[in-house]
């Protein structure tokens, strides 16, 4: 009974918790259904009088948000590519493989972290120049195409492998790069999955970076084209509101899937060893 | 043989390691030493006159600067703690046999997968002295109408920080990450092999003792990483802070209201793109750098002595 | 030769006849000769102008290159501050634009001393130009605030195109209700505010966002007083004009307590649900305004100019401006500006200011037809331009951009009590002056 009593207890605990936590996205979904009058309404209305559905074409009508959507994926999948095999080859090196100086280059790679990012966009604006790269994908993707956090987080999990496997693939005469793409990197889905679930979100939200490096509509991504509903004069909320809608319900819809990698690492960690 | 065994491997290694370390190299390091340059030089928009130390002094003697890292010290020390508390109690409960796991695990990751933007602007909301939900619930209690983002005033005193505008933005800060370490501690606590944690629940233990002699001990690679990197995030966090407490106006900047929000990566940027000061800005970037390491570097001493490895 | 020079000026001649024509004093060729033929170039425009106005910057664009062998090819870069974040970037890459919007003086200094941009003056005074009875159309008010000195005289370094200046818009319901005129000067606005307060109780007199640019240097400058010193290398509103000018508001907001202070843009929404009685911002607000109206409660939105004081009214000027970079080649130069020229020639001035609200930039617009028929239907059209007799421009100070900041704490920690007017106005005249001996 007391176990039960428990039991409700933390459902409402957690439900109390998911409240709060999902709230502001319920109330972006309730402003991006209402009008400007109402969206600046106080008391405010939680939800909406009159439900305009017509916001979203509105928002969908302002620019050539399709295109960006597809930049936006195009950002996303490339740097969670490139990143995961960056990381994958990288993490690998520092844990397993016998490299001299291997600590130094850690911990060289680990100062990098406290470089903050408002600074470097001059000297990364001029390399893209340089390099010719300025208004292109490859502008978009490479200069996020690994990431130390990543490094990290993998070699952690290539760590954890126990020894014993590796020696056993020796003796079969697997090499690293086999070993890697056999072993490891199967074992360890559950961290790719998040490696890759952080990187995109990160790269499907970044804004100011996509905004310095092109030029032309045909390269920005989502979070660059919303900007059109802010300008020095007036934002337009509900406008605003769809559009960001829109612009978090694929990366929803990437965490669902990748969750049940999470599932599975759960569960598949009784087998290991 | 041996030797060149070794030495193949060595050669093999650094291979692995050359596209991460070329692409960190060229967009994280090298713009580093650039900006390290930029540094030295009184810098508007063009490169002026060779300044030296000239702009660390400045810094040293800047008031504005020296309260930004106060600010910050205030920003990380009331977020990184309770977003790592919370985060693994909820890493924790969603890690049981509960339905609707996977609800709740998309509910808690809401924001974290939001645009910083939309966030800001929603809270924004939420805050606004006018016409917003908090103000709204604080009638309903009887205590009046705070001004929120626009709040100078500190939350202790009037002239010590957090502001009520900076305390603001330090709940949203953490609800904002919260998601982010509920995953991470979710992973760490799935690497945890399932056999160590049969076996000493059939030896008796259970609950919080589990926890604390298992459970913890075995999170700690992950935790350990999880403070480093929510500490470093936090010294250099701007994007949230910057859309709520840039002002909102439009024709401000960086550090709204009187400057009490204005920590070090506010200032930078406010130095950098606002007033066009990207010598000054630059050392100022430097500096924060430092300190960051400095920490991190504490952060490991104190803290890596304590990390156990299962395997 | 005499071909040659016939096919010139027939080239020209058919040039001027494909745009649309309605009589009125299109640029002519000022220093003797004719310009050349157009260049058959594509030039690069960055701009800050989102949303409807941007689309309607692209309508523009399109006529323009429509009829034109020049074409433009415009790339929108998000506020005017990342614009400018863009600018300086590129800048230090050695990759500008050819011609970008730039939002006011302060910034056009930056650049300018950054030795990016190639002076207006030039154009304007080559074939391509304008005589002075030409320049003469153009408010003079728009022409100094796109002037900086260079050796000594006065130079157009940029060119105005989309301006708007602070204004008062009022609710003629709520003041009919109250029974007060629209007030003339900033006592009677103070004495308005009292009587709104008293009369019509739900409805806050006042409400608005603290900024130095609607209020502090409105006031300020219509006492006759100025913020800078001439050299622009000292603060000069620690007077008793500034004393006065920071004291208004704060009476307003502390002592009457007519005034509400709001965050970002919740003026403007209060303002339209008819919850306050006056705003005072730029006069592009309107169809902002009314656009957040509710439907069951339309009022016609009241505009005037700003209050004057003992020296008559003054305003700032807002919007942006045009510049040319300096790294660009001279006939993409030459291109951006026969494009600027077309930009702001009568047609298109007007056209842009119906569409967008930002001011005309000529005088001869406002006797146009299609500008007289708009004016003749709504007279708030004439407020603005009106008002631009008594323009003032922001200093046109690179450094303008750190004394921001200063004054906006100054007014701030006024407004909210944690200094006298006195204390502050002293504070940030040590401050600025601080700031910008540093340099």
């Amino acid at each position: 009974m007391r176990r039960r009593v428990g039991r409700l207890v933390l459902y409402a605990a957690m439900l109390g918790a998911g409240v709060v936590m999902a709230f502001p996205f319920f109330w972006m979904l309730s402003t991006s259904l209402k009008s400007q009058a109402e969206a600046t309404t106080f008391p405010p209305h939680i939800v909406p009088d009159v439900w305009l559905v017509s916001n979203y074409a509105l928002a969908w009508a302002a620019a050539p948000f399709g295109r960006y959507f597809l930049n936006s994926a195009i950002m996303a999948l490339g740097q969670v590519a490139l990143g995961l095999l960056t990381a994958s080859l990288a993490a690998y090196a520092l844990a397993r493989m016998r490299v001299p100086g291997r600590n130094l280059i850690f911990g060289a790679l680990l100062a990098t972290l406290v470089i903050p990012p408002e600074v470097t966009l001059i000297p990364n604006y001029i390399s893209m120049q340089r390099l010719g790269w300025y208004n292109t994908y490859i502008a978009l993707i490479v200069p996020f195409g690994a990431s130390v956090f990543n490094v990290f987080l993998l070699r952690q999990a290539f760590l954890q492998l126990p020894f014993e496997l590796y020696e056993a693939a020796v003796l079969e005469g697997c090499g690293h790069l086999r070993f890697l793409w056999r072993f490891a990197v199967p074992l360890s889905r559950p961290t790719l999955a998040i490696i890759a679930l952080l990187t995109a979100i990160r790269a499907w939200n970044d804004f100011q970076w996509p905004l310095i490096v092109t030029d032309s509509m045909s390269l920005r991504p989502i979070q660059v084209g919303l900007t059109i509903f802010r300008s020095d004069v007036s934002t337009n909320f509900q406008l605003l509101m769809a559009g960001s809608v829109l612009a978090v319900a694929p990366v929803l819809v990437l965490f669902l899937f990748t969750q049940r990698q999470f599932i599975q690492g759960i569960a598949r960690s009784g087998i290991r060893g | 043989m041996r030797r060149a065994g070794r030495r193949r491997e060595a050669v093999e290694g650094y291979l692995f390691l050359a596209p991460a370390l070329l692409i960190i190299g060229a967009f994280h390091v090298w713009p580093a030493i650039y900006v390290l340059y930029m540094s030295l030089f009184r810098w508007d928009i063009l490169q002026g006159a060779f300044l030296g130390l000239r702009n660390y002094e400045r810094l040293i003697e800047d008031p504005g600067f020296l309260r930004s890292l106060l600010l910050t010290a205030v920003y990380v020390v009331g977020t990184v703690p309770v977003e790592m508390a919370i985060g693994l109690a909820l890493a924790l409960l969603l890690h049981q046999r509960l339905r609707l796991r996977g609800l709740f695990r998309l509910l808690y990751f809401i924001p974290y997968v939001t645009s910083q933007v939309a966030v800001a602007l929603v809270w924004s909301w939420v805050f606004n002295p006018t016409y917003g939900v908090a103000n709204g619930l604080l009638g309903a209690v009887g205590v009046p109408a705070q001004r929120w983002l626009l709040e100078p005033n500190g939350l202790f005193s009037p002239d010590a920080p957090p502001s009520l505008a900076l305390a603001a933005i330090t709940l949203v800060s953490v609800w904002y990450y919260l998601g982010f370490h509920t995953v991470v501690f979710l992973s760490g606590l799935t690497a945890i092999p399932n056999e160590l944690l049969e076996a000493a629940r059939i030896d008796g233990a259970a609950g919080f003792r589990l926890f604390r002699h298992i459970t913890f001990p075995l999170l700690s690679p992950t935790t350990f990483f999880l403070l480093l990197v929510a500490t470093i995030g936090a010294m250099t966090s701007f994007n949230l802070i910057y859309v709520m407490g840039g002002g909102g106006q439009a024709f401000g900047c960086a550090g709204n209201p009187l400057g009490t929000t204005q920590v070090a990566a506010l200032f930078v940027f406010d130095r950098f793109w606002c007033q066009t000061q990207l010598g000054y800005a630059s050392a100022a970037a430097f500096v924060l750098g430092l300190i960051v390491l400095a920490v991190s570097a504490l952060n490991g001493r104190l803290f890596s002595r304590r990390v156990v490895y299962a395997a | 030769m005499r071909r040659y020079t016939l096919a010139i000026v027939a080239l020209f001649v058919l040039g001027a006849c494909s745009s649309v024509g309605s009589p009125s004093p299109t640029a002519q060729p000022t220093v003797a000769g004719t310009p050349a033929p157009e260049p058959d170039v594509t030039i690069t425009f960055w701009d800050g102008q989102s949303g409807v106005l941007g689309d309607r910057l692209n309508d523009l664009i399109t006529k323009f290159n429509s009829t034109h062998k020049i074409q433009v090819q415009r790339s929108f870069q998000g506020t005017y501050d990342q614009l400018y974040q863009k600018v300086v970037s590129a800048i230090q890459a050695g990759s500008v634009p050819d011609m970008a919007q730039v939002s006011g003086p302060p910034q056009t200094a930056q650049y300018w001393k950054a030795n990016a941009l190639v002076p207006v003056q030039q154009f304007v005074d080559s074939v391509d130009g304008f005589n002075q009875t030409q320049l003469a159309d153009f408010v003079p008010a728009l022409l100094d605030d796109n002037s900086l000195p260079v050796n000594g005289k006065k130079t157009l370094v940029s060119w105005p195109f989309s301006k708007s200046e602070a204004i008062m818009y009022y609710n003629p319901d709520i003041l009919a209700q109250a029974g007060v005129a629209v007030p003339k000067t900033w006592d009677e606005f103070k004495q308005a505010l009292l009587t709104v307060k008293a009369k019509v109780p739900g409805v806050t007199p006042l409400a608005y966002t603290p900024d130095v640019y609607y209020f502090f240097l409105p006031y300020l400058w219509a006492q006759g007083g100025e913020a800078l010193s001439p050299d622009n290398m000292k603060a000069a509103f620690n007077t008793p004009e500034g004393l006065a000018a920071l004291q208004y508001q704060v009476d307003l907001v502390l002592g009457d307590k007519t005034a509400q202070v709001t965050q970002g843009f919740d003026w403007e929404n209060t303002f339209a649900a008819a919850k306050s009685a006056f705003a005072i911002n730029t006069s592009v607000s309107r169809p902002f305004i009314e656009g957040a109206m509710p439907k069951d409660h339309i009022f016609k939105v009241g505009m005037a100019p700003l209050p004057a004081g003992p020296k008559g009214a003054k305003t700032d000027l807002f919007g942006n401006n045009l510049v040319i970079f300096a790294k660009a080649p001279p006939d993409h130069q030459r291109a951006a500006w026969l494009f600027m020229k077309w930009l702001t020639d009568t047609d298109q001035t007007i056209a842009w200011s119906l569409q967008s609200g930002y001011m005309p930039l000529r005088k001869s617009a406002l006797a146009a037809p299609d500008f007289k028929s708009a004016s003749d239907k709504d007279d708030r059209l004439l407020v603005a331009i009106n008002g631009l007799k008594d323009a003032h421009g922001i200093p046109g100070s690179p450094d303008w951009q750190k004394v921001q900041p200063i004054l906006g704490d100054m007014v701030t920690s006024a407004l909210l009590g944690k200094a006298t007017a006195k204390d502050a106005l002293a504070a940030a005249e040590k401050k600025v002056n601080d700031t910008l001996a540093g340099f």
